[in-house]
C-alpha cells in the first residue's frame, strides 16, 4: 500500500509536507485518478511508521487545498478537479508565474538557449506526469 | 487536545546525585511524547517514577486535572504500562505463563489482544523466553504491555539494539497503538529518529534538567543555524555563549531560536561581526546536537578552540 509515497522524517521539510507534496505528486502523474480511495490516516500512518497526528494533518491541508475528499462514514477519496476550484486560486497562480520567471532568469544566466530551456519544461511536464521516456 | 499528563517540578536525588532537577513538561491526550536525552540525562529515572518504581523527592505528577502519586496508587497503575529493556517478566517463564500473570495481575487485561499480537509477530505460546532473541523479547513485552490496555504507555528506549526490520516493525505498532487506543504515549529514547517518526511533542533532558519542551515542528521550524565569520581576533567569547558557538574551520555556528535572532545579530554587530549567514530547516539531529552543545555537552574529534 502507499508505495507511490515515500517520506524521509530527517529530511529537514516537515514530514505532513512531504506527504502533501508526495499525495499531490501521485496525482499529477495519474497513480492517484479522481475517485480512487485513499488508506484511513491510521493505515498510511502504520505503513509509512509515522505518527498518525502527522498523517491526520497532512489530509486536512490535502482537503483544504481541495485535493482530496472526506466523505463522512465511507473515507477519503482523491477529489475530481474542476468541481471545487481550489481555494486562493489567483494568489497562488501569481505565485506560480513568479517562479517560472525565476526559472528563466536562472536559465538565462546559465545560458541555456531558448529552445533547450522550453525542451526541459516540457520534460519536467512529462516527468511530473510519469511518462519519462527511457533514452536508447 | 487537552492535557492529560502534567509533570512539574519533579526532583529526585540518587546517591547524592541530583537524577532529575526540577522536570517540568506536560503531554497533550492521545499523543506521543519524545523524552530525548543523551546517556545518563535521567530519562529512566522519570519513566521509574511515572510508573511507580521510585518516588521523587519533590515535585508533581497531574493526570487529568488530579494531582496522582504514582509511587502510591493503585488506580493510577492499572492505567499505565512501563516497558523497560533491562527488567522483564521471568524468562524462564513461556509467553503462557505471562499470559497467566497478566489476567491474574491486571484488571484490564485483555486475553484476546495479547493472542491476537502473538500471533501477528509469530511469537509461540509455549515457549521459554529465555530462548527468544533480543528483537522477539521486546515484541513480547511489548505486547503484554498492550494487552494491559493502558491509557499511558512509557517506553524505555524502545528500539536501542534491534535491527531495522524489527526497529522499523517496534515503529508501526506504536503508531497503531497510538492511533487505535486513544492512549497516550511517553518515548524515552536518545535515538533523534525515534523522536522523528513518532512523536507529536517533545522534551529534551539533560543532567536531570528539561532543557527544552514543545512541539516537534516548534523544533524543527523554531530554530535556525546561524553562521558566522569574524575577521582578524574572534570577539565571540565576549559575546553570550549561552548559544554554544561550535569552531569549524575559520567560523562559527551555533542554533539560535527564530524569536531571538534579531537580538543576536545586534549583539553580533556590536562586536564588529556583520557577515552573518542564516540557515533554515535546521535537522533535528543537528539541532538536539547542538542543543547538548550549548548545555556543555560535546567531544569533538576536530576542535582546537
Amino acid at each position: 500500500m502507499a508505495l507511490w509515497l515515500r517520506v524521509d522524517p530527517r529530511s529537514p521539510t516537515p514530514v505532513y509536507q512531504q506527504i502533501v507534496d508526495g499525495i499531490k505528486a501521485a496525482v499529477a502523474a495519474g497513480w492517484l485518478k479522481p475517485g480512487d480511495r485513499l488508506p484511513s490516516v491510521r493505515d498510511l500512518a502504520v505503513s509509512l511508521a509515522i505518527n498518525h497526528n502527522t498523517v491526520a494533518k497532512a489530509y486536512q491541508e490535502l482537503e483544504r487545498s481541495r485535493v482530496i475528499e472526506v466523505v463522512r462514514g465511507r473515507g477519503t477519496f482523491v477529489a475530481n478537479p474542476g468541481q471545487r476550484p481550489p481555494p486562493n486560486v489567483e494568489e497562488r497562480v501569481h505565485k506560480l508565474r513568479d517562479t517560472l520567471r525565476l526559472a528563466w532568469i536562472e536559465a538565462y544566466h546559465l545560458g541555456l538557449a531558448e529552445d533547450a530551456f522550453e525542451e526541459m519544461f516540457h520534460q519536467a511536464r512529462d516527468d511530473a506526469r510519469g511518462e519519462r521516456k527511457e533514452e536508447t | 487536545m487537552d492535557i492529560i499528563l502534567s509533570v512539574r517540578q519533579l526532583s529526585k536525588q540518587i546517591r547524592g546525585q541530583a537524577a532529575l532537577d526540577a522536570v517540568t513538561f506536560s503531554v497533550p491526550e492521545g499523543s506521543v511524547h519524545g523524552i530525548l536525552g543523551v546517556n545518563g540525562s535521567g530519562k529512566t529515572t522519570l519513566l521509574r517514577i511515572l510508573a511507580g518504581l521510585y518516588w521523587p523527592d519533590a515535585g508533581e505528577v497531574v493526570w487529568m486535572e488530579r494531582t496522582v502519586r504514582p509511587w502510591n496508587d493503585s488506580a493510577w497503575r492499572s492505567q499505565v504500562a512501563f516497558v523497560d529493556p533491562t527488567v522483564s517478566l521471568p524468562v524462564r517463564w513461556t509467553l503462557g505463563d505471562w499470559e497467566t500473570y497478566g489476567a491474574l495481575m491486571h484488571q484490564r487485561w485483555d486475553g484476546y489482544r495479547f493472542r491476537s499480537l502473538l500471533r501477528q509477530l509469530d511469537l509461540p505460546l509455549d515457549q521459554r523466553v529465555h530462548q527468544f532473541s533480543l528483537g522477539m523479547r521486546m515484541r513480547a513485552k511489548l505486547a503484554f504491555a498492550l494487552a494491559t490496555r493502558p491509557r499511558l504507555l512509557l517506553l524505555d528506549e524502545p528500539t536501542t539494539g534491534l535491527d531495522p526490520v524489527v526497529r522499523r516493525q517496534i515503529w508501526q505498532w506504536l503508531v497503531g497503538e497510538a492511533a487505535d487506543s486513544g492512549a497516550s504515549l511517553l518515548v524515552a529514547t536518545h535515538a533523534v529518529d525515534d523522536v522523528e517518526r513518532l512523536a507529536d511533542s517533545l522534551t529534551v533532558l539533560y543532567r536531570g534538567r528539561s532543557v527544552w519542551s514543545g512541539p516537534l515542528e516548534e523544533a524543527k521550524e523554531g530554530f535556525v543555524k546561524l553562521v558566522v565569520r569574524p575577521e582578524g581576533r574572534t570577539p565571540l567569547h565576549a559575546l553570550d555563549n549561552a548559544l554554544g558557538w561550535e569552531k569549524g574551520g575559520d567560523s562559527f555556528s551555533a542554533a539560535v531560536e527564530r524569536a531571538s535572532l534579531d537580538h543576536v545579530r545586534d549583539q553580533l554587530r556590536a562586536v564588529g561581526i556583520h557577515q552573518v549567514a542564516v540557515q533554515e530547516h535546521l535537522p533535528l539531529d543537528e539541532w538536539f546536537r547542538l542543543m547538548m552543545r550549548k548545555e556543555g555537552y560535546a567531544f569533538d574529534a576536530d576542535e582546537s578552540a
